[in-house]
């Protein structure tokens, strides 16, 4: 069974009267542990999908299978179990909370966890050490630079264990250096058998997956496997 | 989410907007501040009267014209136009058909301006009988009380209040010496003990001349008693001697326009009309605290607006809508509780070591558990909305705020 079944999957905006169509019927499957880059030119619904995908929007129609669950109907808060649970969250903007240390940013889902976690600080700690931060769990977002930011992003991001890793332009803030160690340690988690999504417009980024999933226009017009 | 997590967020960001969250609190300080020290004033002055009724001397009935006591819209206060009059006549009626021993001391008061040399000063003059000092409990300290004889001799013989005494007469012993009286001579015969305020005016700011001078040279109507007391000499049978007076005043004036009032009616009757003086009061605090509210809300809704993102980063990683509500109502109940504690703490500090000098207060459990209970109330009556509207933000859109 995959992981991820979309069928017809339409997203539809209206914005003062215009209707925009971000998703114009997109199905595909996505199996476990699989490395997919999504591409397109800015416009073409690739964040669209990724939110919906990542269950932080709800499509307008079609169906969304996920783990064999139909979640495109979900309640707000079985969408956030769902979030907890199996989506973990790289952003471009890092979106880490400024007024928190790293350590404690990456416990964060800690707080909204429906089920209870065995040693979540050691946990943590030990995922920040994964990522070469052991020396600066105390310190702020501001105090850490674009990449090791990211880096703390993409601890928070394995703190629950989720099914997914999705990371939306991960590298789009970052210079050549943590553009490559953030897709560095992508591949290694892949390795380690995490299925990982990630939606970028650069194409050298986009190289680096085993698939390749191109939209244009609210459509995917490519699907290439290695 | 923990909450004790809740707790250490909410105040992490309290915290990191001092500045801010203090003059949020300050409109909920100055309103608890407000209602107790309104309430403590209110309760003050009630217990301070009633302590005065109490003290006023048990078996007490007090005697006034017209239908509704005339004590509460002041002591001085000679018979309206109604006709309604008490007179000598009414007094002797009374003391002669009511069949308990009782002491019967009519009074009239009128500000006077007493002077002696160069020292002048403004006191009460007293109308009274001999019968005045022991039903009012007054001693003398020295010289001589004012007897039947100078009542019924007119003569121009005082007794003085202890104030009095200390103003005009620091050096020497005032008895036997002249003072005047709104420009007449009198001659001082006795000093009362000072007794402070009581329920009928301070005696140790007055002068307390023979009743019957009071119609010859003060142009005092003539056989009307503004104040009359009687005392049951036994305290147990007051209600009688009220029912018995009432009915006799009835028959002779052929309707009720009189009110005899017991201690315990004079009790309720100022227990009540004080208990309205403190309820108002205490709303006028709770407008002020309704208005630190406000500022709550206000204060809530533009953190919200700025935490925009910080909500749509919770909700990726899992906040559910009762996440975001609980953590911002956590914050504003905080805020509020917090103010109402220093306002607590505050407004005790100030009733006690302040405003007692001036005036006698009394902070009461009771207002401080309405005025906190009433702050966190506010802070979450005015942080459901603010919280509401984070709580329900689209995820996808708060992420996207910049």
């Amino acid at each position: 069974m995959e992981l991820i079944q979309l069928t017809n999957l339409r997203k539809v905006y209206s914005i003062g009267g215009l209707t925009i169509e971000a998703l114009a019927g997109v199905s595909l499957d996505i199996g476990a542990q699989e490395f997919v880059a999504i591409m397109g030119p800015s416009g073409s619904g690739k964040s669209t999908l990724m939110h919906i995908l990542g269950c932080l929007d709800s499509p307008t129609s079609g169906r969304y299978m996920f783990k064999g669950k139909d979640v495109s109907s979900l309640r707000s808060d079985d969408l956030a179990a769902v979030r907890n649970q199996d989506m973990g969250f790289v952003f471009q903007a890092y979106n880490l909370l400024p007024q928190m240390s790293a350590l404690e940013n990456v416990m964060l889902p800690l707080s909204y966890a429906t089920k209870p976690v065995r040693d979540g600080r050691r946990k943590a700690e030990g995922l920040l050490e994964h990522v070469g931060l052991k020396d600066r769990m105390k310190n702020r977002p501001v105090e850490l630079s674009g990449g090791e930011q990211q880096r703390v992003a993409i601890a928070r991001s394995l703190m629950m264990d989720p099914s997914i890793i999705l990371a939306d332009e991960p590298t789009g803030n970052l210079n050549s250096k943590g553009a490559r160690e953030v897709i560095d340690i992508l591949k290694a988690l892949h390795e380690e058998g995490k299925t990982i999504i990630y939606v970028t417009h650069d194409d050298n980024i986009g190289a680096q997956a085993e698939r390749v999933i191109r939209i244009r226009d609210g459509l995917v017009v490519a699907d290439e496997g290695d | 989410m923990d909450l004790r997590d809740s707790y250490k967020n909410a105040t992490r960001s309290i915290v990191g907007a001092r500045m801010r969250s203090f003059l949020t609190m300050l409109g909920i300080i100055i309103g608890i501040a407000a209602v107790i020290l309104l309430m403590a004033v209110g309760e003050g002055s009630k217990r301070n009267i009633l302590a005065q009724i109490q003290g006023s001397g048990s078996g007490n009935l007090y005697l006034t014209p017209g239908a509704q006591s005339s004590i509460l819209s002041g002591r001085n206060s000679t018979t309206r136009d109604t006709g309604a009059k008490i007179t000598m006549d009414d007094l002797k009626a009374i003391e002669a058909r009511v069949t308990y021993p009782i002491v019967v001391s009519p009074a009239n008061t009128i500000g006077i301006t007493v002077k002696r040399g160069n020292t002048t000063m403004v006191g009460s003059g007293i109308f009274g009988t001999e019968t005045y000092f022991g039903v009012n409990n007054l001693t003398i300290e020295s010289g001589r009380p004012i007897v039947a004889s100078d009542v019924s001799n007119r003569t121009r013989n005082v007794v003085i209040g202890a104030n009095v005494m200390s103003t005009l007469f620091a050096d020497v012993s005032p008895i036997g010496e002249l003072i005047r009286i709104n420009g007449m001579s009198f001659k001082v015969v006795g000093v009362t003990a000072s007794k402070g305020q009581s329920l009928f005016g301070n005696s140790d700011n007055a002068v307390i001349l023979p009743l019957t001078v009071g119609e010859k040279s003060f142009g005092m109507q003539h056989d009307r008693i503004s104040l009359t007391t009687i005392k049951s000499v036994n305290p147990d049978d007051s209600g009688a001697v009220v029912n018995q007076i009432t009915s006799i005043l009835e028959r002779k004036h052929g309707k009720v326009d009189f009110s005899v009032l017991d201690q315990k009616a004079l009790t309720n009757l100022f227990s009540s009309t004080l208990s309205i003086f403190t309820a108002l009061l205490a709303a006028l605090g709770g407008l002020s605290l309704v208005v630190g509210g406000i500022g709550i809300m206000n204060i809530m809704l533009v953190s919200v607006s700025e935490r925009t993102r910080e909500i749509g980063i919770r909700k990726a990683l899992g906040a559910r809508e009762r996440d975001i509500l609980a953590q911002f109502l956590i914050e504003s109940s905080l805020l509020s509780g917090i103010g109402g504690i220093i306002g607590v703490v505050f407004s005790v500090l100030v009733a006690n070591l302040i405003i007692q000098r001036f005036l006698p207060t009394y902070v009461t459990m009771s207002s401080v558990l309405l005025a906190v209970g009433f702050s966190i109330a506010v802070g979450i009556f005015f942080g459901v909305y603010p919280a509401r509207k984070a709580a329900r933000l689209r995820p996808v859109e708060a992420l996207r705020y910049e």
